[in-house]
């Protein structure tokens, strides 16, 4: 039933926000954050399973072990600039909300560039 | 059925490459990254696809080899970490020494009657010839014949204290005669000169 509580947590703190913006709108933004956090810490176990699973698939494909943990690194990085960058957005913080992403962006071609060229030397190699 | 197997296992490869797709589209967060996971996401599919070709050719290459030294060399180039780096170098070397070291009592001890007690190794760190040795000490001694006196009681030579004399533990070494044979065993072995070998001979009851 987690995901009761899930959606009761975001309701009440939907309500506590909607009920506090117009008194003291600074602590909406402390109420989202801390929400999102709670919300963020209960599905991680959650996501621990599905990264299982996501394992023995890869292990019974000839998938090696290189690009899952590439894969792994990707989605969490993903996870991560989102999470802040929507932070930042409730804040009505957009400038910071794009840099977030940029970083994330170019971290994630950091780790795609092994992939590349790797990709690269297989497709000249191939070619007779 | 050679064809039959590897159309089956190629196969098998894509469709299960698919569905790791699938799951990880779903956990994906959907929002502006997703095009670049897309672009990831693709390049794995067609090195799935690609794969069993390469086996099929018989081209000498592997992937993940080829992927980890992408890694390796990005990681080097972007923290380029000299503590480590030096740290691996000196243990290297140590263990380096320490492989010399035994190599060289087994030699002499396999070939000649005597045994070594100390032994102190310099090795060149030059550039060009990195990796040799460039002197060697030894300090042997004569192998005691410990079968033969089981039954008999040694008595050793007592030397005289005389109170007041300072004795030098180096001093009580002698430089030996008879060391032509190890230096010419080590010589060979190591392609070593003869004069970067000093070897010293101990004798029982002396230099303690």
């Amino acid at each position: 039933m987690e995901i009761l509580q899930i959606v009761g947590i975001g309701i009440v703190s939907t309500v506590l926000i909607v009920i506090l913006k117009n008194t003291k709108p600074e602590f909406a933004i402390y109420i989202s954050l801390v929400t999102g956090l709670i919300i963020f810490s209960m599905i991680i176990g959650k996501l621990g399973y599905v990264i299982e699973t996501l394992n023995t698939l890869s292990r019974r494909a000839n998938i090696d072990f290189t690009y899952f943990s590439t894969i792994l690194k990707i989605i969490g990085i993903a996870y991560v600039a989102e999470f802040g960058a929507q932070i930042s957005r409730d804040a009505g913080e957009d400038s910071i909300a794009i840099k977030i992403e940029l970083g994330g962006k170019v971290i994630i071609m950091v780790l795609a560039i092994p992939i590349l060229l790797a990709l690269m030397d297989l497709i000249v190699k191939i070619l007779p | 059925m050679v064809i039959v197997d590897f159309i089956r296992t190629w196969i098998i490869d894509i469709v299960i490459m698919f569905i790791f797709i699938s799951i990880v589209e779903l956990v994906l967060p959907n929002g502006n990254m997703k095009k670049y996971i897309n672009m990831i996401v693709g390049l794995l599919i067609i090195f799935t696809i690609i794969n069993p070709f390469i086996k099929l050719f018989n081209i000498d290459l592997n992937l993940d080899k080829a992927v980890f030294n992408q890694i390796s060399q990005q990681d080097i180039a972007i923290n380029e970490d000299k503590e480590f780096l030096l740290n691996q170098e000196k243990q290297v070397a140590m263990l380096y020494e320490e492989k010399i070291r035994r190599e060289i009592i087994e030699l002499v001890e396999v070939n000649t009657t005597f045994k070594i007690s100390e032994m102190n190794i310099d090795i060149n760190t030059d550039e060009d010839d990195y990796g040799n040795i460039a002197l060697l000490e030894l300090v042997i001694e004569e192998k005691q014949e410990t079968i033969e006196d089981k039954n008999k009681i040694v008595i050793k030579e007592v030397k005289p204290i005389i109170i007041g004399e300072k004795s030098v533990h180096k001093k009580d070494y002698k430089k030996s005669d008879n060391d032509e044979e190890i230096k010419e065993l080590i010589s060979q072995k190591y392609n070593l000169e003869k004069e970067n070998i000093l070897v010293f001979i101990k004798t029982e009851g002396e230099g303690e």
